[in-house]
């Protein structure tokens, strides 16, 4: 297993869960940082991620990813470690001989060749993919039972055997690949696929080193027995069909068939071993079938394990979303169009109650004043809003003195009629307005009511009651003069 | 920032849509936008930086509020026409900080310190001599200028406005901050280069960014998409049964949970997409943002945003084709093309049957013993058309809009069902092919990437014709 590359991922996944958390901006601008320095450094395929990986969590020998290599590593040592004493614990027993029995080269075939070739079968279903799933029946089943007893799946077992760190790490690791299952489950498949050869390897490495060191520092005797009524010929065909991947390479590999007919032997039988030196050639047979159908088959699925899972590591870290997010930050200019501060908050409203003077009843009659503009004839104006113009004048255009000149002349007027305002309602009640009406007030002196009329105009240009909606801003201007006699007078609008 | 940095000050009377024009050009949804005047009370900045370096910077004012008075204090101290800028400079120096035409001074300032002036007015109401006052008054700071027509409501007065205002600016456009679309909004910052020659380069350099990060953000969203797309079509929720429970209470309550699950997973998308636009404020109304918030699992919305009847059985037809053909190919034709045709036959009937066949939570032995309950990953073919349809809408609606726009976001009339007909048939092919392989729990992490790449152009239509979804 590639265990450095592992940690790596570990860290990387790490890392982009953490950026996730924190806001965009700031992600931009670091790796943007990054990614001009890195500009000019002709990085290619996967090398950028390293290298950005190093810049924003340098490798340390205490960190998560270091720390789930070690464990990864300890773990493989433990696997093939327990692989090999379990592979030479089979050998030792399948090629006990005592001097009486000798090594039944039956069940050496059986459990070298018959078990190993349905254990292949058996990585051969698990590695079927998800389409395969819906389309075999019973295939979902039969991968859930065999992956029970993949060796792969025994790391979560042998953590237990594993320092403390190294066994946190691990646990975070397999927390992490659960998380994001979709995104590491490749990662976790070969994972397990390595684990399980790496076992196998070492199962069978160790199966042949037993036996060969019986072969040579022992007395074998080998002879073949089987209670079925198997006929030498049968097992001569099996055999010569067996040894085909090598009868052309090691001829002496392949049992003859006097030497077939000579080692059958009966357990009850008197002589079982008639001449042991003479069953010596089994050996080469049997460790041909140990290398040829178990070994190979194991270190060749290993070494396409391992690229496998080099392979899925190198794209997990390339193709994740997370990192194309990553390399479209590091690649493109960070633009900023936003407001540099936050905005000054609004001006505080005067929210005491105020006495307001009553709304003018419907004929009351006023001096108009036309504010700023204001473009509707105004006695027509006036009826409008239910009151009758006993003079009219204009302000707020024009120069200042025409204002001040307009004031005097409505404080001439006759006490009881009130000053209707006429303004335009789409426009905005500006502080020049509320500078003139209280420039007004302090001529008139209080208790004189002053009406603020604004007018809207109707699609053919004449003079409407405004919508509700437009009068929001004249109300609060009146709302905040301090003057009790100002009023809003806007009847409502007929619909 | 530099002394040749283009700047401009959005000037004008208040409440004409300045900091809506603002907002929309600076993509700041942060910008208070209310129709009391006076909202706006100190000139805020908003510079565009290319990696921290300012291209250029907008600056919102307050509005003109004792214009006229102003041109008053001016015209009396007025000499000669060559020091108009010497009197507002004056103008400026006398009044700051004495609580008297605070806002004049606010907005003047930037002006006078070298921006370009941006005067905006509402088109939608009529022109009024009481504008005057408040274009002399820039017109004497002897800054280049350009005025910008908003027609913030319905009424059509832009003639009388565009007549007035040629009188007092070279340049005058008409702008909608409301519904601008993007490459309008490129458009009016490349004009603002015609104000002086020195600033051309600058923006068009800076036109050039904004163009290369939209098309970023249409990829951070079809990225975006796909991931929504790829968790939704695996997810699944199970529990494990305990010996002797009916199974009808858990089974419904799993039910829930994986429906829940589904739309969870599609609000994160959803602000994925706006974080991408720059939209961080958009206001949520169920009323009108039901058909995008609620109801994901309705029959009626599948109707609405799955794929047609027609399309369904085409998409499932070339699927089953697909593994007839396999077989065909494995007996070298000798089934005379028996396969493609049940294939096709097959897969076309099977979606049909399954169009509207919610997930429902089933029963399994455990390898160990025992029973749990699971609900997904859906099989339902039609459910990623459906998930894909609605982020598109969503997606549409957002490149559509504007950050002056504060409204909810609102389904238009005549969108919806049809959607997939805008997308080519061998893309929408393709697309089927990514969602099977999801379905079939293919793990390869580049299917997000690949599925990202059939949706960045169909995401990019939201640009070129805004309304699609």
């Amino acid at each position: 297993m590639s265990a450095q590359g592992l940690g790596r991922l570990v860290d990387l996944a790490l890392q982009l869960e953490a950026d996730a958390q924190r806001p965009a901006a700031e992600l931009r601008r670091r790796d943007r940082a990054l990614g001009r320095e890195l500009a000019g450094a002709g990085l290619r395929g996967d090398a950028w991620v390293e290298v950005w990986l190093e810049r924003v969590r340098p490798p340390a020998p205490d960190g998560a990813g270091a720390r789930s290599a070690r464990a990864v590593r300890g773990l493989s040592a433990l696997l093939a470690a327990f692989g090999a004493t379990l592979g030479s614990g089979a050998a030792a027993a399948l090629f006990h001989y005592d001097g009486t029995h000798p090594v039944n080269v039956v069940r050496v075939i059986a459990f070298f060749v018959g078990l190993q070739l349905l254990l292949l079968a058996g990585t051969a279903l698990l590695l079927l993919g998800g389409r395969w799933r819906r389309f075999v029946p019973g295939l979902e089943l039969a991968q859930d039972v065999l992956s029970l007893a993949s060796p792969g799946r025994w790391l979560r077992a042998l953590q237990r055997l594993l320092p403390a760190a190294q066994r946190d790490a691990f646990a975070r690791a397999g927390a992490l690949a659960l998380r994001h299952r979709r995104l590491y489950a490749e990662v976790e498949r070969w994972t397990w696929l390595c684990a399980s050869q790496l076992f196998g390897v070492s199962f069978h490495l160790a199966a042949l080193g037993t036996a060969l060191g019986l072969v040579v520092f022992t007395d074998l005797a080998f002879g073949w027995s089987t209670t079925l009524t198997l006929d030498p010929r049968t097992l001569e065909h099996l055999t010569h069909a067996l040894a085909t991947p090598w009868a052309r390479l090691w001829p002496d590999a392949v049992p003859s068939s006097e030497l077939i007919a000579a080692t059958q032997y009966f357990r009850g039988g008197p002589h079982i071993v008639r001449d042991p030196m003479s069953s010596a050639p089994w050996w080469r047979f049997c460790a041909a079938c140990m290398v040829v159908y178990g070994l190979v088959p194991r270190a060749a699925l290993l070494g396409f394990g391992r690229y496998r899972l080099r392979r899925a590591v190198r794209r997990t870290f390339v193709h994740q979303p997370a990192v194309l997010a990553l390399r479209d930050r590091l690649e493109h200019a960070v633009v900023e169009t936003t407001a540099d501060a936050a905005e000054a908050p609004p001006a505080p409203r005067d929210t005491r109650a105020r006495p307001a003077a009553s709304a003018p009843a419907p004929g009351q009659r006023c001096a108009a004043l036309a504010w700023s503009g204001f473009p509707f004839d105004v006695d027509a104006s006036c009826r409008l809003v239910g009151l009758v113009a006993r003079s009219q004048r204009r302000a707020g255009e024009g120069a200042l003195s025409e204002d001040a000149a307009a004031i005097e002349a409505l404080r001439r007027e006759p006490s009881d009629e009130i000053v209707a305002v006429l303004v335009k309602a789409w426009e905005p009640p500006l502080l020049e307005l509320m500078d003139f009406l209280r420039e007004l007030r302090a001529t008139l002196g209080d208790g004189r009511v002053v009406a603020l009329v604004p007018l809207a105009q109707a699609p053919d240009g004449a003079p409407v009651v405004p919508r509700a909606a437009a009068l929001g801003p004249w109300r609060t201007a009146v709302e905040q003069s301090a003057d009790a006699w100002l009023v809003l007078h806007a009847p409502e609008r007929e619909q | 920032m530099t002394a040749t940095t283009p700047t401009f000050a959005v000037v004008g009377h208040p409440n004409k849509g300045k900091s809506s024009i603002v907002s929309t050009l600076a993509q700041d949804d942060s910008v208070r936008i209310a129709p009391e005047p006076g909202t706006t009370r100190a000139c805020r900045r908003y510079p565009m930086k290319l990696d921290g370096r300012v291209q250029y910077a907008l600056v919102d004012t307050p509005g003109f509020q004792r214009a006229r008075r102003a041109l008053a204090w001016m015209r009396e101290r007025e000499t000669r026409a060559d020091l108009h800028r010497t009197v507002v400079e004056s103008f400026v120096a006398a009044h700051r900080g004495t609580g008297r035409f605070e806002d004049e001074c606010e907005l003047l300032t930037p002006v006078l310190e070298g921006a370009g002036i941006l005067y905006v007015v509402d088109g939608s109401v009529p022109y009024g001599p009481e504008y005057e006052p408040e274009m002399e008054i820039l017109r004497w700071t002897g800054e280049p200028s350009m005025a910008l027509i908003n027609p913030i409501g319905e009424a059509d007065h832009v003639e009388s406005w565009r007549a007035a205002l040629s009188q007092y600016f070279k340049i005058v456009r008409i702008f909608d901050a409301l519904t601008a679309p993007f490459e309008k909004r490129l458009e009016l910052l490349q004009a603002f280069g015609a104000l002086r020659e020195e600033w051309r380069a600058p923006l068009e350099q800076a036109v050039r960014a904004l163009s290369q990060e939209r098309a970023q953000v249409r990829e951070r969203v079809a990225r975006a998409i796909a991931e929504l797309l790829a968790d939704e079509l695996t997810l699944s929720v199970s529990k494990r049964l305990p010996e002797g429970v009916d199974a009808r209470q858990p089974e419904a309550a799993l039910e829930r949970e994986y429906q829940e699950a589904l739309r969870e997973r599609e609000r994160k998308a959803r602000a994925q997409v706006e974080e991408a636009y720059g939209h961080h404020e958009i206001e949520r109304s169920e009323e009108s943002f039901s058909l995008l918030d609620q109801d994901l699992f309705s029959v009626e919305h599948w109707v609405l945003w799955g794929l047609r009847r027609r399309q369904l059985v085409a998409t499932g037809a070339a699927g089953g084709a697909l593994v007839g053909g396999a077989v065909d190919a494995a007996v070298g034709g000798a089934s005379i093309f028996l396969g493609t045709l049940f294939g096709a036959a097959a897969g076309g009937a099977a979606a049909l049957w399954s169009s509207f066949r919610l997930e429902k939570a089933r029963i399994q032995g455990l390898p160990l013993g025992g029973r749990e309950l699971r609900c997904g990953p859906t099989r339902n073919r039609n459910f990623p058309w459906v998930v894909l349809g609605r982020a598109l809408h969503h997606n549409a609606r957002l490149a559509g809009r504007t950050h002056a726009d504060r409204g909810a976001l609102a389904l238009e009339p005549g969108t919806g069902p049809g959607w997939a007909d805008r997308i080519d048939r061998e893309r929408r092919a393709a697309l089927e092919r990514c969602f099977a392989r999801l379905r079939d729990g293919d793990t390869d992490p580049a299917l997000v990437q690949d599925l990202a790449e059939l949706l960045a152009p169909i995401v990019a239509q939201a640009d070129v014709a805004p309304g699609i979804g």
